[in-house]
């Protein structure tokens, strides 16, 4: 068994020195710009978290007084809708970089 | 010079013309209400749809002297028509027709109109002393203070693009993908991301300019 992992790793490893004869042709550009499209939009991972928390917030906040419902959705919409806009930014840089 | 004007009209974007003829509706309907309401005489009682427009209207001045006190007429115009004109344009998905919201030309002509009536504000309340509000809080720190005054005019321009463009987007693909089944599919994606998000961006937009407009007036009573 450890002789198949060893195959396996051997092959994988052995195209790190073959990286630097790549030659560009013309999708090179193209390719790098999709990849970096995938990493851009990485930026959700934060504006997630960060929005996952101030909803619970708001839930704990409805539960300790119902009463308060609408205007504590009012708050929790516009709130959420500014924080939201650091992820934004990341998906348009993901639009310029898949349309070029 | 008559075949360059004709050559313009005719290669205008459509969402030029989507635009234009939104702001035509919009103009229609307020002077039509305009004319209805200035001709009431305090006797009549007005009916059903000039009532709504009157309690519409009037909430929304109520809403807006709150936050602004004595010069609200300086703000509510605009931050009123900004308001419906944005929710009609992010609507128009629905009607099979490209929203003028989803191109950067019309959301950073919004942005940029709303930093001119922010800083006149400040201006009109304040006179000449509005332009040391940047040595404020410390006086070392005035070249972030000024950045953040132009920052606004891109992450509001950049915030309404972004939640309206994603969601054609998601819709255009979607369509594609589904070809004839998308009756049934696409009804619950237009109703969350054109209807829902547009609200949600419209109500944004609205109050964001009515508070940075609120911080820039000091010396009145009512804040």
């Amino acid at each position: 068994m450890f002789n198949v992992l060893f195959d396996v790793v051997s092959n994988v490893l052995s195209f790190i020195p073959r990286v630097l004869d790549v030659i560009p042709n013309e999708f090179y550009a193209r390719g790098l710009g999709y990849i970096g499209a995938g990493i851009a939009v990485f930026t959700g991972f934060g504006t997630g978290i960060g929005q996952g928390i101030a909803a619970s917030k708001a839930a704990e906040a409805v539960g300790r007084q119902p009463e308060a419902q609408s205007k504590i959705l009012v708050t929790t919409l516009i709130t959420q809708a500014v924080a939201e806009t650091t992820g934004i930014y990341g998906l348009i840089i993901a639009f310029i970089l898949t349309s070029k | 010079m008559l075949q360059w004007l004709s050559d313009y009209i005719t290669h205008l974007p459509s969402y030029f013309i989507i635009s234009l003829i939104v702001m035509t509706v919009i103009a229609l309907f307020a002077i039509y209400f305009g004319y209805r309401v200035e001709r009431l005489s305090p006797k009549d009682k007005p009916s059903k749809p000039i009532t709504l427009v009157l309690v519409a209207i009037d909430g929304i001045n109520a809403f807006i002297k709150n936050y602004i006190g004595k010069h609200w007429t300086y703000v509510a115009p605009f931050a009123l028509t900004m308001g419906i004109y944005v929710f009609l344009s992010n609507i128009m998905g629905v009607i099979a027709v490209e929203s003028p919201t989803q191109f950067t030309a019309i959301t950073f002509s919004m942005s940029i109109t709303a930093f001119f009536v922010i800083q006149s504000t400040g201006i009109i309340s304040q006179g000449w002393r509005h332009f040391l509000g940047v040595f404020q809080p410390l006086a070392p720190l005035a070249p972030l203070n000024i950045v953040s005054e132009f920052v606004p005019i891109v992450s509001m321009a950049l915030r309404l693009f972004g939640n309206i463009a994603s969601g054609a987007l998601l819709l255009g693909l979607l369509y594609r993908v589904s070809g004839w089944f998308s009756i049934i599919i696409t009804p619950a994606f237009h109703l969350v991301f054109d209807i829902g998000f547009g609200t949600i961006q419209t109500l944004v937009i609205v109050l964001l300019t009515i508070i940075f407009a609120s911080m820039k007036v000091k010396e009145e009573d009512f804040q």
